[in-house]
């Protein structure tokens, strides 16, 4: 389970998140969706103990992340959007090494499968510093799910992954919340939300503008009959976007009009 | 369909990419610890005033001789010139495979409409400041100080400082030359560990060179009224005639003089050669040498499991610390920049020892007191080893941080880790440099017990002053681990060390004092049995524990608030 409440982050006088609140439970794929810049990363980073919130808390399985940070961590799996690893060390070392981490009982018959699974035995051997950008993004995934944890925090998932591995990370994700774990992914792919989420975030530029199921979603944006294509997320995402712009352009109109009563 | 030309660029000015580099300098300087830039200045200014009174009074001494006493400088100056230029050259090579073919910048410069050779011209000065910077500010104010000092002409100084500017530019052109050839030369891969071993090969050159200067003689010779005048005579002209820094001194010297020396010239042929000669093969030589190093080794692809070894398996008893220092030998044993360090220290206790060894100190008290101060020399040494595997420990990790922070390791474990890890180098270094040149100046057994403890004391402690340190700052974007020392952290560091050694000393004077001059009063060890020698024993005990823990805890602290 993954409970955020209140967070905000600040960098000066930026704000880059603004009192977001949102809780992921046990069983469900949690999308937070958004332009660049949105606050998608800089939300997950707060997760994974990689940025301290200025106010607010995250929690994860229970623990806070930043009072209680070794039990969090080692109730969840974190897949960055840049798979930044040892690259002197071979796929088999560096999974051994993280399953010392986070103790993995069996980890070598688990690393097997793994490589196995993604089609990498053969280059089990190799050093990470040979591989693709894929390559290491697979390794990346294999990180994060070899202690099998409670809560999967997900970036940009399917950046660098070839049609065939985007497809098994989408079946990865969907059955790890089936059994009952939770799993938080951000991306800007409408597609991969769609398929994926259960429930969404939209954010932009660190506000929430839309939360909820694809269905609340749609009868909040009213595009439960839009034609072709006129209830897709992409359909909703634009209206949640337009509607935001609106509401910016009405509070400058009354202020200007304000201004000059006054 | 009308096809619409593409729109011609207007002609305008090219950007200017020093500019661009000089614009990211002040940014990071901004950004930068105000503190360390604070200590940092104050330490440099503190070098540079001990350099100029230094180099005065020297000057003024070695006149009393007339013309052979400054010529002595001269020599010595030559020396020095020739021992940083070998030292930039052996960084050179590094440091210009890290620019010239490593930098992060380069995919980014490479496909903007720029000349591919401004690229290079950029990245050749990069080099230039990465090896040469730090020999330039050693040397430019010891050169003021000597025009000072013969009222030199006003065209004199910026002749003087151009001539610094070009004894280590050469080196810096034949490193960048040497990176380019072996980039296109050496086994696919493999570019990296070659470079690596020619670096040690010249610091083995450096060595070398050193020890065959032999500066006992000197001593020895000084020591013999008789000998003086012939030696001072022998000093007098250039030693290496036919080596570059020798022509830089000749001129420096004679700049100094008011003349300008001809051998200048051939000193500034040569380095706008090597450094042309750099620039423009690194164009040329570009897309080969770089798809060269982006390759690796044809894979031996072999689907059966590799477990882990005995080493590993014994490490990882001790929990996730000890699967970080595992992982730690491993990456260092493969990474050229990591291990070519340890030959580096190698290198450098080495030259140690046998200069220890060899000087001539024929008065017992004398050598009694030689070898107990020597000991200060000893932590420099440890902390030269230590700002090389210490320092840079947590920054290693570089951009696969991320693992270790989102991981149920406590930065406690990993500071402690990494300290573990280093600590058994310092530890035997520094143990067999203390008992070695303990027994090499035949030091009583007071002194042989206290150069022990020193040693032992600043080995933990700078050790732990440097993991700690640099996990407080780390740097994980450096190219190799040499140039995570060469930082305001590095720097505050050595300064730290230093510190603690002379504290060291201090805490044990007065026992040591004791057994070295009134060795009637004090026989044995009866020096540290006195009110003095417990408390000074005491003294480095707390020192020792206080400055392992709170450099240590530093270290995690400010690593747990790192974002």
């Amino acid at each position: 389970m993954i409970e955020v409440s209140g967070y905000t982050k600040r960098y000066g006088r930026h704000e880059a998140v603004s009192n977001l609140s949102f809780t992921v439970q046990p069983g469900a794929v949690f999308g937070l969706l958004g332009s660049n810049g949105a606050g998608k990363t800089t939300t997950i980073r707060a997760l994974v103990g990689l940025t301290r919130p200025t106010s607010g808390t995250v929690r994860v399985a229970g623990f806070d992340v930043w009072r209680d940070p070794v039990k969090a961590k080692a109730a969840f799996g974190y897949i960055p959007d840049r798979p930044y690893l040892y690259g002197k060390l071979t796929a088999r070392e560096l999974l051994r090494f993280v399953g010392q981490l986070y103790q993995v009982p069996d980890a070598d018959s688990e690393i097997d499968r793994w490589l196995e699974f993604f089609r990498l035995t053969d280059f089990g051997n190799e050093l990470i510093e040979t591989y693709s950008h894929g390559m290491r993004q697979k390794v990346a995934i294999i990180a994060a799910l070899l202690p099998d944890p409670p809560v999967l925090i997900v970036d940009e998932p399917m950046v660098g992954l070839d049609p065939h591995a985007a497809r098994q990370v989408r079946d990865l994700f969907r059955s790890h919340a089936d059994r009952g774990r939770t799993v938080l992914l951000t991306t800007h792919s409408l597609p991969v939300a769609e398929a994926v989420c259960d429930r969404l975030v939209v954010l932009d530029r660190g506000k929430v503008l839309g939360e909820g199921s694809m269905d609340d979603l749609r009868a909040r944006t009213g595009t439960e009959a839009g034609g072709v294509h006129g209830d897709s997320l992409e359909r909703i995402f634009f209206r949640l976007l337009e509607d935001e712009l609106e509401e910016q352009r009405r509070v400058r109109e009354e202020a200007g009009v304000a201004g000059v009563g006054a | 369909m009308t096809v619409t030309p593409a729109p011609q660029p207007a002609r305008t000015a090219q950007p200017s990419l020093s500019g661009l580099k000089l614009r990211a300098l002040r940014h990071t300087l901004r950004r930068g610890p105000k503190w360390g830039y604070a200590l940092v200045g104050t330490l440099a200014l503190l070098l540079v005033v001990g350099e100029v009174v230094g180099t005065w009074r020297a000057l003024t001494f070695l006149g009393r001789f007339g013309d052979i006493g400054l010529n002595v400088f001269a020599r010595v100056l030559e020396i020095g010139l020739i021992t940083l230029a070998s030292g930039v050259t052996f960084s050179a090579t590094t440091a210009a495979i890290s620019t010239l073919y490593l930098s992060d910048d380069l995919n980014f410069l490479l496909t903007q409409p720029i000349r591919t050779t401004r690229v290079f011209a950029l990245k050749v000065t990069e080099t230039f400041l990465n090896a040469a910077l730090v020999p330039v500010f050693l040397t430019v104010p010891l050169l003021l100080t000597v025009a000072a000092y013969f009222h030199a002409p006003v065209w004199a100084y910026p002749v003087m400082i151009l001539a610094a500017l070009l004894v280590f530019a050469a080196p810096v052109g034949l490193g960048a030359l040497l990176a380019v050839l072996l980039m296109r030369v050496a086994p696919v891969g493999r570019v990296r560990e070659v470079s690596t071993a020619l670096g040690v090969l010249i610091s083995a050159g450096l060595v070398y060179a050193i020890r065959a200067l032999r500066p006992e003689v000197l001593v020895q010779k000084l020591q013999d009224p008789t000998k003086v005048e012939a030696l001072l005579r022998d000093f007098a002209g250039p030693g290496s005639p036919l080596l570059p820094p020798s022509w830089a001194a000749q001129g420096i010297w004679q700049a100094a003089q008011g003349q300008l020396a001809a051998p200048l010239l051939p000193l500034l042929l040569l380095t706008v050669t090597l450094l042309l000669g750099a620039t423009l093969l690194a164009a040329k030589a570009y897309q080969d040498g770089w798809a060269r190093a982006l390759d690796s080794s044809t894979p031996k692809l072999d689907p059966r499991p590799r477990r882990a070894g005995f080493s590993e398996r014994l490490l990882n008893r001790l929990g996730p610390g000890g699967a970080l220092a595992a992982k730690d030998l491993r990456v260092t044993l493969r990474d050229p920049t990591q291990w070519s360090q340890l030959l580096v220290v190698v290198a450098l206790a080495g030259v140690y020892l046998v200069s220890v060894r060899a000087v001539p100190i024929p008065v017992p008290q004398f050598r009694g007191i030689l070898g107990y101060i020597q000991l200060a020399f000893q932590g420099f040494i440890i902390a030269g080893i230590a700002v090389r595997l210490a320092f840079p420990a947590v920054s290693t990790e570089a951009r696969g941080y991320w693992l270790l922070r989102t991981a149920p390791i406590q930065p406690r474990q990993i500071v402690l880790s990494k300290f573990l890890g280093v600590l058994p180098v310092t530890l035997t270094v520094g143990l067999v440099m203390g008992v070695a040149s303990a027994l090499s100046m035949s030091l009583g057994p007071t002194l042989l017990l206290l150069s022990v403890l020193v040693s032992l004391s600043n080995a933990l402690v700078i050790t732990a002053l440097g993991v700690g340190l640099g996990a407080a700052a780390p740097k994980f974007d450096a190219d190799n681990p040499a140039e995570i020392g060469v930082s305001p952290g590095g720097l505050a560091f050595m300064g730290l060390s230093l510190a603690y050694s002379v504290l060291c000393l201090l805490l044990l004077a007065r026992p040591a004092a004791g057994s070295v001059l009134r060795p009637d009063l004090y026989p044995g060890y009866s020096a540290l049995g006195t009110t003095e020698g417990i408390l000074g024993l005491i003294g480095l005990l707390l020192a020792t524990v206080l400055g392992t823990y709170f450099s240590l805890r530093t270290g995690w602290r400010r690593l747990d608030r790192l974002e």
